[in-house]
């Protein structure tokens, strides 16, 4: 009943944005400040490769999983992809590689993970690692000296030579991402098993198959977020994707997905990653030190998960929690 | 005969990682014979307690069915915290910070879990962004050394080598971690009033 009338977490996530943007708009005397072409594409771009990667993520962590190899797996697309580029291969060849190497490597993750039966957080703990030491072995540290068409994507590919096409893309992902989720059965599946296992099973759901493919396509997505990030200089390094998988997790747990599965919504991922590629830049807009930017990134994202679950707090803690204590004494 | 198999092997677990480790020092050993030195040896052990004071409290995180993303965190917080502190006071006073940073930290993580039920890794997650935020933010990226003339450290060879001011700094995190992270299972316990084993076994305790 309380349900219904109050606002979902995307709608609250989405108030939350806009009030955000309103405050840097006032701080910035209602002058265009924050809001000029240079800075909105920057904070598109973080946008984009973020949500882009945060597309997979979600649909792993509905079905109840998680990916911590997802860093490593960009930081390893992006050297693949340099390293392609460097036989003087266009963008054409270098980023289809790219696609099918992380289509391979998170597949290689989920294929481990039903194969042995083992939780998906143990076995991208070990891949990650593995995929880090195995780019670390191989190179010493960085392939430089790339083309001068390695660039193209991030600089020179935009439409009317001011909106980068990547921008676009991640954009048109979005609007088909969210037709996916509302009408794919495939998605209506991974909802199923991140419900309800068992049940998923017993409804003919062939589990182990959906969860590979899920990964196959999260890998796949991955190669977009690690292009826009490895060809925005002439050398790609091993780190390139460092850390990246945390930031993803929070985005998309920022966007009202459960942690544990079975809910959440692609356009919340959308706003989850707006709101975190805004923090960065604004910041720097007001003129403080950009080292406080983990500090604002975790407020936020406290905030958000306190006042999600607030919202529910006459139904979970309240209730609940009484009973407990009454029955234990 | 499969099954029975697969039995002895889970049985053996334990064992198994012992032989591992055998194996690897062995291998090492038989590659390089220096690793035999008692340098090498000391210098193994001292990397084992680093890990090994810190795994402790998670094993009892993990077993509730909880992870703890913000431990690394926690640890350089307390240890930029208790580094500043020393050069403003002493090596004493500076690890009592350092166990206060930790148990603060933790019993917000506690608060979190346990009160509002928010899942651990989603809460772990944003704490582990505003920890290192803060520790970030206070040092400005660069670290803060200890070796100020006339700063009296009376706990010289708490951490590996007084020497080495970033180990020390590890050293002294990690003993914070034993102290903290008991009271944040304690607060969970508490307020949940059951057991770790039984929260272990069914990991939805913590969905919200």
């Amino acid at each position: 009943m309380r349900k219904k009338k109050s606002l979902t977490a995307e709608g609250f996530l989405a108030i939350l944005v806009v009030v955000v943007m309103a405050v840097i708009y006032f701080l910035g005397g209602g002058t265009k400040g924050f809001y000029s072409l240079q800075n909105v594409m920057s904070v598109l771009r973080t946008f984009s490769y973020l949500f882009v990667a945060a597309i997979g993520m979600t649909m792993i962590i509905i079905t109840g999983n998680i990916d911590i190899s997802f860093g490593a797996v960009i930081s390893v697309i992006a050297i693949v992809m340099a390293a392609v580029s460097k036989l003087h291969l266009p963008f054409a060849v270098f980023f289809p590689v790219g696609m099918i190497v992380g289509a391979l490597l998170c597949g290689l993750n989920a294929w481990l993970m039903v194969r042995f039966k083992l939780p998906s957080m143990v076995i991208t703990l070990a891949t990650q690692q593995i995929f880090y030491g195995a780019l670390l072995l191989a190179l010493d540290g960085s392939i430089y000296n790339l083309r001068a068409n390695w660039t193209w994507f991030s600089f020179k590919f935009k439409l009317f030579g001011t909106i980068p096409v990547y921008i676009l893309i991640a954009l048109l992902l979005l609007a088909a991402s969210i037709l996916f989720f509302r009408y794919s059965p495939f998605i209506k599946r991974l909802y199923a098993i991140g419900n309800n296992r068992q049940g998923a099973i017993y409804a003919g759901i062939d589990v182990d198959k959906t969860i590979i493919e899920t990964f196959v396509i999260s890998g796949a997505l991955l190669a977009f977020s690690s292009a826009i990030l490895a060809t925005a200089g002439n050398r790609v390094t091993c780190t390139v994707g460092n850390n990246l998988e945390m930031t993803v997790i929070a985005v998309v747990v920022v966007g009202g997905t459960s942690a544990t599965g079975g809910s959440g919504k692609i356009y919340g991922s959308a706003l989850g990653a707006l709101l975190l590629a805004i923090v960065s830049p604004a910041l720097t807009y007001m003129g403080i030190n950009t080292y406080w930017t983990d500090l604002f990134t975790g407020a936020i994202i406290v905030l958000a998960v306190i006042t999600s679950a607030l919202r529910s707090y006459h139904y979970s803690f309240f209730r609940k929690n009484k009973a407990e204590v009454k029955t234990n004494g | 005969m499969a099954d029975l198999q697969k039995k002895r092997f889970r049985l053996n677990y334990n064992m198994v990682l012992i032989l591992i480790c055998l194996v690897l020092f062995l291998g090492f050993g038989l590659v390089r014979s220096s690793f035999f030195s008692g340098k090498y040896i000391v210098d193994v052990l001292k990397m084992a307690v680093e890990i090994g004071i810190i795994v402790l409290p998670t094993t009892l995180l993990v077993i509730m069915g909880c992870i703890d993303f913000s431990m690394c965190a926690v640890l350089s917080l307390a240890a930029v915290i208790s580094g500043i502190v020393t050069t403003q006071t002493n090596g004493f006073v500076g690890l009592l910070a350092c166990l206060l940073v930790g148990v603060l930290c933790g019993s917000f993580n506690g608060l979190l879990v346990a009160v509002l039920r928010l899942p651990p890794m989603v809460t772990t997650l944003a704490t582990m962004y505003l920890f290192k935020g803060i520790a970030e933010g206070i040092t400005l990226g660069t670290s803060i050394g200890t070796n100020v003339a006339g700063t009296p450290l009376a706990i010289d060879d708490l951490g590996s080598s007084p020497r080495v001011w970033g180990r020390w700094y590890c050293g002294c995190g990690k003993y914070c971690k034993t102290r903290f992270i008991p009271t944040r299972v304690g607060q969970m316990g508490r307020s949940h009033s059951c057991s770790l084993m039984s929260t272990g076994s069914s990991p939805r305790v913590w969905g919200r």
